[in-house]
């Protein structure tokens, strides 16, 4: 339990709002208390009067309330705003049907064979891989380690960052492998077709691991995304239940 | 040529589309419930309702795409190994390629489609309240 949860519940009777969005203004609110608090402390105050100088700053009129609703309601930008959105059940149960595909036609195989026809963009799209996982482990860690949910959804943008740039070095590694073909096959005519067919055949393999790569950053995303938003949720709740 | 026999030339990715295509159709009913029955008062709601259906057109895309790139993966295999033995089968093969990254950006299409309309019949509504 927080030691702001009375002002914040008093915070949150002040706000007519929908639920997600004032679990949104609540949840920020309690992570600049928390900010404010501990500067106080290290100012050199005792807890009660850092708990109470806190309060004290963030303690809003009506006028800078609804101005924060209208900031959170019409301002905030689109990739924000899909961060926070709360999967129904049957995108959950889509999502895990699409994981479940891959995973199964991981081990019953495709007949691709991307590490047989490599070509040297596949390198970045791995360690694209590698720290998305990584990226992804260390998050969900972080759940059982009582977070700050702001800190968590900031994050956010993370795997989103790391699945486009999956997508830009596979499509520019495909470019340029064509175009140095193309160049090769124009000085070398009696060669063309086996060429040609050589630069699609590691090319589109290529191409299949960055798009695998940016599926994976999209599940990622998905999973971490739904997490946040239940975590924000739980929070808000124990603000509201306190009387 | 049948519908059908297209939908299968773009192989198993087609039943991810599909099971897209349904997703989206759920977003679609869920925001038109909020906006029609429920009066258009859970803004949250219906903008968590739009955005999905971005997410998921985007999604439908990488997976179309993906189908298209692995289908010459394989063709392109065969060719090497086996020589052009039938360059008739290679221009239908490279064909039905396209199939799924087209179909992938046709769900695309139409999650964009739904959340213009729908977010300009939610914006209208709003500025209505007002």
């Amino acid at each position: 339990m927080s030691r702001f949860n009375l002002f914040l519940h008093r915070t949150g009777e002040r706000l007519a709002l929908p639920k997600a969005t004032r679990s949104l203004i609540l949840v920020e609110i309690a992570s600049d208390l928390e900010d404010l608090f501990n500067h106080y402390v290290q100012q050199g105050m005792t807890e009660e009067e850092a708990a109470a100088r806190a309060e004290e700053k963030v303690d809003m009129s009506d006028e800078a309330l609804a101005e924060l609703v209208r900031v959170h309601s019409d301002a905030r930008g689109w990739t924000d705003r899909i961060v926070r959105r709360v999967q129904p059940f049957w995108e959950r149960f889509a999502m895990a049907l699409i994981v479940l595909f891959f995973v199964t036609e991981w081990v019953i195989g495709t007949g691709l064979k991307p590490f047989a026809h490599l070509t040297g963009f596949i390198w970045p799209i791995l360690v694209i891989f590698i720290a998305l996982l990584t990226f992804f482990i260390v998050q969900m860690a972080r759940f059982s380690d009582h977070p700050s949910p702001r800190r968590l959804r900031d994050s956010l943008a993370t795997p989103l960052f790391l699945g486009a740039a999956s997508l830009v070095v596979g499509f520019a590694g495909a470019g340029i492998e064509l175009y140095r073909t193309l160049m090769n096959m124009a000085a070398d005519h009696e060669h063309a077709a086996p060429l040609f067919a050589n630069v699609v055949l590691d090319s589109t393999a290529t191409l299949s691991v960055a798009l695998l790569v940016a599926l994976a950053a999209g599940v990622a995303w998905f999973i971490l995304a739904g997490r946040v938003a239940r975590l924000e949720d739980d929070v808000t709740r124990r603000f509201l239940e306190v009387k | 040529m049948h519908i059908i026999q297209i939908f299968m030339q773009g192989g198993v990715m087609m039943w991810l589309m599909v099971l897209i295509a349904l997703v989206l159709f759920g977003i679609v009913l869920r925001t038109l419930w909020h906006l029609f029955v429920r009066g258009g008062n859970d803004a949250a709601v219906i903008q968590n309702c739009l955005d999905g259906l971005l997410f998921w057109g985007g999604f439908a895309v990488i997976i179309g795409v993906l189908g298209s790139a692995i289908g010459y993966h394989k063709v392109m295999t065969v060719v090497i190994a086996r020589g052009v033995v039938n360059p008739r089968a290679i221009w239908i093969g490279s064909a039905e390629g396209m199939v799924s990254s087209i179909a992938g950006l046709l769900v695309l299409a139409g999650a964009g489609t739904c959340w213009y309309l729908l977010r300009w019949r939610h914006l209208r509504g709003r500025q209505a309240a007002r």
